[in-house]
């Protein structure tokens, strides 16, 4: 994902004198799973229908961190306490409510005692000097603050997340003073979250398991295809000549297509040809057991006809029936 | 007048509320007058289907499958309104569940409480609305346990709601396994035994289901989602679609299929059991019970329902198959000759 960044439109004007664009960076990787982002556009959406003309959409990011990787896994609303007016500063800036902050994070520790306390996000679409306080207050109390700005905006054409993360910028000395610092980040999902995610987007259906199962393949490929199609764009209008050889992108395409086959030794193909097997028996097993039920069915009723037609019948399939002699076998 | 309106709202960028959005807000008000007349109390029916929001159903299942495969529970918040649960919320509780059941105690009462008061500093002013658990691998429907403890939260808390997931399955079959339950009250008689869809209960487990099953009945679950939700789920999408390629069911899946295998040996042992005996019997009496054969299609037998499980393994193992099936052709089969130029601008076209 984060090689994605290299396709990214440089981000043109420079007016929100709080982010430095290249600025360093401490090479952190961020990735984003969906919970947290449908939990900010749940924030903001009950924010919208509260009574509050000007709600603050303010939250913390929950996850863990591993070197230089921070994930994002959960969230959680935060309130911020009426400005002291009295204080002399300028009136409107926002403060946290740490004790707030404290009792939330002691909650979820005591159930997702693997979640720490990253960051935090709010709404908006450039970071303003009132997020930059905020900011202040929470970098100071742990190591690696996440600051994620949500734009809940989204214009129809747009292709990637309203999602934009910064991390304070250091200076020389390694000191975390003045502006942000804007950051790279991926998605990732657990196997559960990623099938929630999928069933809500897709709804609740009546199709059977297989289809469905088709159908999320199918739509997987797609899209690799139409990655796959703009690389092949790309190349072709290099060949042409219609845009200039940028090496660093075209160096990568090879790269990606040299990595194929991905899987070329014996083993795995042995591997995979034992798994296949394997499941084309289970198929076979259960055809057998729908073939024994249907046997049992077909004996089940014989018997009852013969049962009610009386006498006439006595002797047959009563003792001797299919379903005895099945029933006898041992496996 | 409308048009008058119309400009004041793009002059002033106030965007109307989807439909669907209004459902953040949350009257107490409206909520009470209903809960003034209870009329769940006089209908044991009364609710029949359950909306969950997209971020509460996420909630449960990650909470779920974080348990591994100890029972997991938790909380959930909302609202009542025309026979429906809304279920905006969910939090987990501090409880040690065990591998097959799960219990809240003092501590986690306590932390009900303080977890809700934090809930209303926030604006999150939805009552409690009913609780979740998890049934790693056996199937979502209420045990003894469970339905004790709901029906006590029906007497003293209604409406309440009982919801369980099942993690193993919902991985395994690719699609959330979850169900949504209120109990009858003692002595109620159902007006018939709800026929909800078939689904398996592991062999040590079937008396418990069947002596419960018809002292509570399910709900419908539908899932909503606002369209904001509904923008990011596509974007979203955008990014993790790659995980779905990259995952293998067969893999992640292999200690549950084992245990469905060893499950499904189980019955079959039974049946061949069952079916020896009544051999049997049938050689010995004749006509000690008069079933009718019009009835017989009807009979679920134990063979029936091995069937169906048998059926369940044998798609879901299908399914993880044909994932790697493809996986395997699109980046592990090299072409066995060289493309033409022409053959090469099909394929990038789609036409090959």
């Amino acid at each position: 994902m984060a090689s994605s960044s290299t396709f990214k439109a440089p981000n043109g004007n420079n007016q929100a004198s709080h982010v430095m664009n290249g600025g360093m960076n401490s090479g952190l990787t961020v990735n984003l799973h969906p919970l947290p982002i449908l939990n900010i556009s749940e924030h903001w959406n009950r924010a919208r229908s509260s009574s509050d003309p000007r709600p603050k959409v303010l939250g913390a990011l929950l996850g863990t961190q591993t070197g230089r990787e921070v994930s994002v896994t959960n969230s959680f609303e935060l309130v911020h306490l009426a400005s002291p007016v009295s204080a002399g500063g300028p009136t409107d800036l926002t403060f946290l409510d740490q004790e707030f902050l404290s009792t939330r994070k002691e909650q979820f520790k005591q159930v997702f005692p693997t979640l720490d306390l990253v960051g935090w996000y709010t709404i908006g679409q450039e970071p303003s000097a009132h997020d930059m306080h905020v900011h202040k207050q929470l970098a100071d109390t742990i190591e690696t603050c996440v600051f994620l700005l949500f734009h809940p905006e989204i214009p129809p054409s747009s292709q990637s997340l309203p999602i934009k993360v910064y991390e304070s910028a250091f200076t020389e000395d390694g000191r975390t003073e003045g502006g942000l610092v804007p950051l790279d980040y991926g998605v990732e999902t657990g196997e559960a979250e990623r099938i929630a995610v999928d069933g809500v987007a897709r709804g609740t259906t009546d199709e059977s398991l297989v289809v469905g199962n088709l159908i999320t393949q199918r739509n997987a490929v797609k899209m690799l295809y139409d990655r796959i199609r703009v690389l092949v764009q790309y190349v072709s209008a290099t060949v042409d000549k219609t845009i200039p050889v940028d090496h660093t992108i075209l160096r990568q395409i090879s790269a990606v297509l040299s990595s194929l086959p991905v899987m070329s030794t014996p083993e795995f193909t042995s591997e995979l040809k034992t798994e296949h097997e394997d499941v084309q028996l289970t198929s076979y097993l259960t055809d057998v057991i729908r073939q024994l039920d249907a046997l049992n069915e077909y004996a089940e009723k014989h018997h009852q006809v013969t049962r009610s037609t009386g006498e006439g019948l006595e002797g047959h399939g009563r003792t001797r029936g299919p379903m005895n002699d099945w029933a006898g076998r041992r496996w | 007048m409308d048009i008058a309106r119309k400009t004041f709202e793009l002059n002033n960028d106030i965007r109307p509320l989807d439909p669907s959005d209004r459902l953040f807000a949350y009257s107490r008000e409206e909520e009470r007058a209903l809960e003034d007349s209870a009329p769940w109390k006089s209908d044991p029916n009364y609710f029949h289907t359950v909306k969950i929001s997209a971020t509460a159903l996420i909630k449960m299942v990650i909470h779920a499958r974080s348990g591994g495969i100890y029972e997991i529970m938790g909380v959930m918040y909302g609202k009542v309104r025309d026979h429906t649960f809304w279920i905006m919320d969910a939090a987990a509780l501090p409880v040690q569940g065990t591998e097959t059941r799960v219990n809240a105690g003092n501590e986690a009462f306590e932390y009900m409480v303080q977890y809700q008061t934090s809930n209303s500093q926030v604006g999150k002013d939805e009552m409690l609305r009913g609780w979740y658990h998890s049934h790693p691998g056996y199937g979502c429907w209420l045990s003894g346990i469970d339905v004790s403890t709901q029906s006590t939260n029906q007497q003293f808390n209604d409406p309440y709601l009982a919801v369980v997931i099942d993690p193993n399955r919902t991985v395994s079959a690719g699609k959330v396994e979850i169900g949504a339950f209120r109990t009858y009250p003692e002595g109620y008689q159902p007006p018939s035994t709800s026929s909800s869809e078939y689904q398996s209960i592991p062999m040590d487990k079937i008396e418990d289901f069947g002596v419960h099953a018809n002292s509570y009945y399910p709900l419908k679950v539908e899932i909503y989602k606002s369209a904001l939700d509904e923008q990011l789920l596509e974007l979203l999408w955008n990014k993790y679609w790659v995980a779905t390629l990259s995952q293998s069911l067969l893999f992640s899946n292999r200690p549950y299929a084992t245990s469905q295998v060893i499950d499904l040996d189980l019955k079959l042992q039974s049946c061949c059991r069952t079916l020896l005996d009544k051999a049997a019997r049938l050689a010995l009496k004749e006509d000690d019970q008069k079933s009718d054969i019009r009835r017989l299609e009807d009979i679920e037998t134990p063979l029936n329902k091995a069937r169906k499980d048998g059926l369940r393994i044998a798609t879901e193992a299908q399914n993880g198959m044909i994932a790697q099936v493809i996986k395997d052709k699109l980046f592990n089969t090299p072409l066995t000759h060289a493309l033409s130029v022409e053959e090469a601008m099909d394929a990038v076209r789609g036409v090959m």
